[in-house]
């Protein structure tokens, strides 16, 4: 696998707040890698130090392969665009004079491309209003509309659902995805609408105390987090044949454990065990979701 | 470098700081010319422009303070900073291309202040002083822009709060100016003085005593050295008409501005942007 953006051992420290203690993350070509953890955990000094707003203390990270804090390194930011914390915009200009400035940031030759952007985001009819005057949410599109203007490769976006309504959410959520999949970005999104984050993101990166927790496709997620009944029986020997025999999908967890993946009829079930000689001692329904994945990989105790 | 330079100049001819700035530049000073002119042709005082023409360049420091801390303080406060580091512009260019804008923004306030103070002319005719010795002198006044402008981008650069760095600006400007105006004035104590004594026969002179004012050596030439090393001292020694020296004078502001640069420039490497 071809990976745009890797992390070795990267610390940052903060007089003696150590905000990253060894993160090691590796982002996926055309993944939507989506950075989950509590306020304080280092989503943000993570997104701030690899798109060079800040220098790590220790450690090293490589953009597209090249070492992050070399020229090359400095070179191959240009394919990045990001919106870390809130977007980088001049309010006094207006999101049309904002474009054109980082059109000119970037030396783009073609700066009607302004207006492909707005259009993109949804602010065609506000760009020549002054940003000072824009909404939370539109501040936000207009944020991405910048961060899309060097036609990045990677899209760093720090709560991109923060602050916005409902509808606000929608499109940027549907904004992340056709960018994804129309022009083939890779995506880094913090977030901590998790119902959200879960909606888009192919990747994810769970975070705690500068540390990564653990990194998990959606795949391996929606595999661990599968709807099932737990099922606990005298003998999961007998359990399994008599699955077998039912033609549903499960997995033994113990001599007296399984889930099953399957909808079943429970006295079906009960009168198969009964020919195998097993007793069913207990059912119980699991439907884990990215919540509830969080709040058990991260213990739920604290909440700072 | 090219692409920051278009940009920030293209965000300049959009500011409309810069654009009141400018305007209350070239109305004030053209009011002060007037005013000085018109001043000195009723009540028959004996005038040149070259007296009067350089007599707000001390006051040109304020100006270039509250220019530099609130345009680049909107560096910060908007986030923009942020959009040109991530694309991989390294700081430097970053720090100069700011010091370039900032820099051509405060000569064009100077030019325009320049432009103004000509009013004075209409009253007061041309230059008495030769080609050469103007020439210098507004060279003199470029260099001190020049200067100025390194010290207020290095502290804009650094505070990332924009009230703060405003005020912490305007102060420093305040400072620089009433600091060398002291200087300036401790320098114009004479040596000695005498008592005026008024008897029946009318007014006269009393014995000449020492002036305990007086700044002996070697702190005169301590003090001379520092007026000619600040652009503030410089600026005030031009509308006394007493900058003897203007090279050296310029080359103290050159000093200021490439120690300046340097300085920010090392310390805006080093500072963590949120």
């Amino acid at each position: 696998m071809e990976y745009v953006l890797e992390t070795q051992d990267l610390c940052k420290r903060y007089g003696s707040f150590h905000a990253l203690s060894g993160l090691n993350m590796a982002v996926p070509q055309g993944a939507i890698y989506g950075l989950v953890g509590r306020n304080g955990a280092g989503k943000t000094t993570a997104m701030r130090v690899l798109c060079g707003l800040q220098t790590p203390t220790s450690g090293q990270y490589r953009l597209f392969g090249c070492p992050g804090t070399s020229r090359q390194g400095a070179r191959a930011r240009r394919r990045i665009g990001a919106v870390v914390e809130e977007p980088a915009v001049y309010p006094e200009l207006t999101g049309g004079e904002n474009l054109e400035y980082q059109a000119r940031v970037l030396g783009l030759p073609d700066r009607g491309e302004a207006r492909q952007l707005l259009r993109l985001v949804g602010l065609s009819d506000a760009g020549g209003k002054k940003v000072r005057n824009y909404s939370l949410g539109m501040k936000q599109r207009l944020g991405i509309a910048l961060a899309l203007a060097g036609d990045p490769d990677l899209l760093v976006l720090d709560e991109p659902m923060n602050g916005l309504d409902p509808q606000g959410i929608i499109e940027v959520r549907e904004l992340i995805l056709r960018l994804n999949r129309e022009r083939g970005i890779t995506m880094l999104l913090s977030s901590h609408i998790l119902d959200e984050l879960s909606k888009v993101a192919t990747h994810y990166g769970f975070l705690d105390s500068g540390r990564m927790l653990r990194q998990i496709s959606a795949q391996e997620l929606e595999q661990t987090c599968r709807k099932c009944l737990r099922l606990t029986v005298s003998d999961t020997l007998a359990l399994s044949r008599a699955l077998e025999k039912l033609g549903a999908e499960y997995t033994v967890l113990s001599d007296t454990q399984a889930d099953v993946y399957a909808r079943l009829n429970i006295s079906k079930l009960t009168k198969a065990l009964e020919g195998e000689g097993c007793e069913l001692v207990g059912v119980q329904e699991r439907d884990e979701s990215l919540e509830t994945f969080y709040v058990n990989l991260m213990g739920g105790e604290r909440h700072d | 470098m090219i692409n920051l330079l278009s940009a920030q100049f293209y965000r300049l001819r959009r500011d409309g700081l810069f654009w009141a700035l400018s305007a209350a530049a070239l109305a004030l000073s053209a009011f002060n010319g007037w005013r000085v002119g018109a001043d000195a042709a009723l009540y028959k005082v004996q005038a040149s422009l070259d007296k009067v023409y350089f007599d707000v360049s001390p006051m040109m420091a304020l100006a270039y303070a509250v220019f530099t801390a609130l345009f680049l303080g909107a560096e910060y406060g908007g986030g923009a900073i942020r959009g040109k580091l991530t694309v991989g512009k390294t700081r430097t260019q970053v720090y100069l291309a700011n010091y370039c804008v900032c820099l051509g923004a405060n000569l064009c306030l100077l030019l325009l202040t320049m432009l103004g103070g000509l009013t004075a002319a209409l009253y007061l005719g041309g230059f008495t002083a030769g080609a050469g010795k103007v020439t210098l002198e507004i060279l003199s006044c470029v260099f001190q822009c020049a200067a100025l402008t390194a010290v207020f981008v290095a502290l804009a650069s650094l505070c990332t709060n924009r009230a703060l760095g405003s005020a912490g600006a305007l102060l420093l400007a305040l400072g620089l100016i009433l600091g060398a105006s002291l200087i300036y004035n401790v320098l114009q104590e004479p040596d000695y003085t005498s008592e005026m004594i008024i008897t029946i026969d009318g007014a006269v002179m009393g014995p000449k005593e020492p002036n305990p004012h007086y700044v002996a050596e070697p702190l005169r030439t301590i003090f001379r050295g520092l007026l000619y090393f600040l652009p503030t001292g410089q600026a005030i020694l031009l509308a006394n008409q007493g900058l003897a020296h203007p090279i050296w004078g310029m080359l103290c502001s050159l000093a200021i501005a490439l120690g300046g640069n340097l300085g920010g420039i090392l310390a805006f490497r080093r500072k963590d942007l949120k």
